[in-house]
């Protein structure tokens, strides 16, 4: 009964006229973003943070919210109707969504696209609701130790799903927690890494390396790599519908995808990336016709499509329960939650808990402005495919020079979105993740917070972190991710090599 | 077996590691905290982990390089695309102060623009123009950020015109 009376206190804030206008913003914003290629919700929220600092918090993150769900509807349209993805958690709806839209089905691909995102993203979202008080519950009980072994636990699931290889994931997420040290020690006062350089004092923002990475580097390496620019648009014709062959195809395809991407978004591992992989190849073992994945089989856009959806929901579990950032766009949420003085986590639920509520309301509200929004709109949104790529490109840098310098009006930090972008650029290019590093930016101050605190409270015994429940447990597990999958592809290899060919 | 730029990659992520823990030291360390719980420890911590990784990493690419397929490979290295967009936010950077927002932003879209392939180069700088003006226009006057007009717009007969739209830069 608590959960029906907080989120009516929530839908109470949300259906005020002037939260409804915000949430149209946010979801339209969302949408649009996700459809345009080269920007995602973690760049747009970044770019959005100056503009909405006067805001009430509640009304930024119910914007906030709609941009991150919004940015998956869009990138499905995108994935669908073009031969690259415009997100990364649509990468597999683009395998069997082109094929369909190639052959004339895009409108089918698009429906079922959308409505099981509108399922997925409404079981997810009150999935969110059911069991972030449980987290929050377990999260008051844990200590700065428990914490920072969460944290390291956070850090190598990051790292090892996100890319090909743990150690590059490992030394991307690294390099942004060694950004972060840059500045004043909170803790003790102390500067660290800033050569009395004054603009390094305050250390280097996080919106500023959001945007390098995102907005600079992709600029960059588009620019460095014409193969990357070619794409194909494939028109749509017709209204967005399906018959009721594809529906009976699509519902089972859209539970499985949300039960799957749920918890895998939830876990500290999160992303959305990982359960779309996993419900394709779900949908693929389960489909009576098999060989037409990969050839335009609708189940290979509904599992996913929920399943990405899904996903986004269970990645808000960890970020308001525990503080826990698992993507890119959790992390820069997370900074968005500090700007406003709040801390993520067990004392966000007791002490702000309309807000917490509100923005949980405004999702379940959001899915359903955003299904209203792409089934008779699709056409609309597809036509924005069209704009000229130069300008598009040329609009992007223009919003990341006016976010980064409008919010500290500094020209050091374009400066440093510069070097930053460079340095993301060169990642790209020799394929390193990026996400990791935007983790390891937000989570490794509160990491070492925790680190310090734990020591403090033990009086500099270290082996707190191997004797305490669940520290222990939580970093031998941690452990186990870094070291498993490498040696598992070595034995696999072996075992390759000596089997009778 | 040759040093490939991933490799190389690696051996720069540990040399930011033995810069980190080199220079951990130049931190004061206030006297009412302990070692583990001062702002060296952590600092230290990173570094150390970078190096390390970075070497490990670094010698496995070495001994044992990763293959990107052929169709995830990046296409040849398009340099002018590249050093014109480059280059036009390095020209931003300069010109912002002197020149203000609106026309550091036109000209850096231009730019960026003609290095992405857009065919008329005039068009592009016309297009950006309007972009820059927009921006402008909604950023400093309905979401009061504060942005550098550029002194072109300071100029009086040019003022005066703006200021009969009701609009005060």
């Amino acid at each position: 009964m608590d959960l029906l009376t907080n989120l009516a206190h929530g839908f109470a804030v949300v259906f005020q006229p002037i939260n409804l206008m915000w949430s149209l913003v946010g979801v339209t914003l969302g949408t649009l973003i996700g459809v345009l290629p080269g920007i995602g919700p973690a760049l747009t929220i970044a770019l959005l943070l100056p503009v909405t600092t006067k805001m009430d918090p509640a009304a930024a993150f119910i914007i906030f919210g709609g941009v991150y769900y919004g940015a998956m509807y869009g990138g499905s349209t995108t994935a669908i109707l073009i031969n690259t993805p415009g997100e990364s958690g649509s990468l597999v709806t683009a395998i069997d969504g082109n094929k369909m839209a190639r052959k004339g089905r895009a409108p089918a691909a698009l429906a079922t696209a959308a409505i099981g995102s509108f399922v997925a993203g409404c079981i997810g979202t009150l999935l969110l609701a059911a069991f972030a008080p449980t987290m929050v519950e377990w999260a008051v009980k844990i200590s700065p130790a428990d914490y920072f072994a969460l944290a390291i636990l956070a850090f190598v699931s990051v790292a090892c799903l996100l890319g090909r290889s743990v150690l590059a994931g490992l030394l991307s997420l690294l390099m942004g927690v060694a950004i972060a040290l840059v500045g004043i020690d909170g803790q003790s006062g102390q500067a660290r890494y800033a050569f009395g350089e004054p603009s390094l004092m305050n250390g280097i923002g996080v919106v500023v390396v959001i945007v390098a990475l995102f907005a600079v580097a992709e600029a960059l390496s588009l620019a460095a790599d014409p193969k990357a620019r070619s794409e194909e648009i494939t028109p749509l014709k017709g209204r967005v519908l399906m018959t009721r062959e594809d529906l009976r195809r699509s519902w089972k395809p859209w539970l499985r995808g949300a039960a799957i991407g749920f918890p895998f978004g939830a876990l500290p591992a999160g992303g959305a990336e990982i359960p779309t992989f996993l419900s394709y190849s779900l949908e693929r073992k389960l489909s009576d016709h098999p060989e037409e994945f990969g050839e335009g089989a609708i189940e290979g856009v509904a599992g996913p499509e929920a399943a990405n959806n899904a996903a986004v929901a269970g990645v808000m579990a960890p970020l308001l329960a525990l503080g826990l950032p698992t993507s890119a766009t959790a992390a820069i949420l997370l900074a968005a939650f500090q700007q406003y003085g709040l801390q993520p986590g067990p004392t966000l639920f007791s002490g702000s808990s309309t807000l917490v509520w509100s923005l949980i309301a405004s999702l379940l509200l959001g899915n359903l402005m955003l299904l209203l929004l792409n089934l008779p709109m699709a056409g609309l949104w597809a036509r924005l495919l069209y704009i000229p790529r130069p300008f598009l490109y040329a609009g992007i840098l223009v919003f990341a020079t006016l976010g980064v310098y409008g919010a500290s009006r500094s020209l050091n930090d374009v400066i440093f979105m510069l070097i930053v972008g460079l340095m993301g650029f060169a990642m790209r290019r020799l394929d390193f993740p990026i996400a990791p590093m935007v983790v390891g930016l937000v989570l490794g101050p509160m990491a070492e917070q925790h680190f310090r605190r734990a020591m403090q409270i033990s009086q500099d015994d270290w082996t707190v972190f191997f004797t305490s429940t669940p520290a222990g447990p939580l970093l031998a597990l941690a452990a186990v991710l870094a070291i498993a999958p490498p040696l598992i592809r070595r034995w696999r290899r072996k075992s390759a090599q000596t089997a009778p060919a | 077996m040759r040093l490939t730029a991933r490799a190389g990659a690696g051996l720069f992520a540990a040399a930011v590691g033995v810069f980190l823990y080199a220079y951990s030291f130049d931190i004061r360390q206030p006297p009412n905290l302990s070692a583990l719980s001062g702002p060296r420890i952590f600092p230290q911590m990173v570094g150390l982990a970078l190096a390390t990784l970075g070497l490990l990493f670094a010698a496995s690419e070495t001994l044992n390089p990763t293959r990107i397929p052929e169709e995830e490979r990046p296409g040849p290295f398009d340099y002018k695309a590249f050093g014109l967009t480059l280059g036009s936010l390095a020209l931003f950077i300069l010109l912002l102060p002197r020149a203000g927002f609106i026309l550091s932003e036109t000209i850096m879209f231009g730019i960026v623009a003609w290095a992405f392939g857009a065919t008329r180069p005039l068009r592009a700088f016309g297009v950006g123009l309007i972009v820059a003006l927009v921006v402008y226009y909604v950023f400093t006057q309905w979401l009061g950020l504060r942005l550098p007009v550029g002194d072109v717009f300071r100029n009086e007969p040019l003022r005066g015109l703006l200021e009969t739209f009701g609009w005060r830069p």
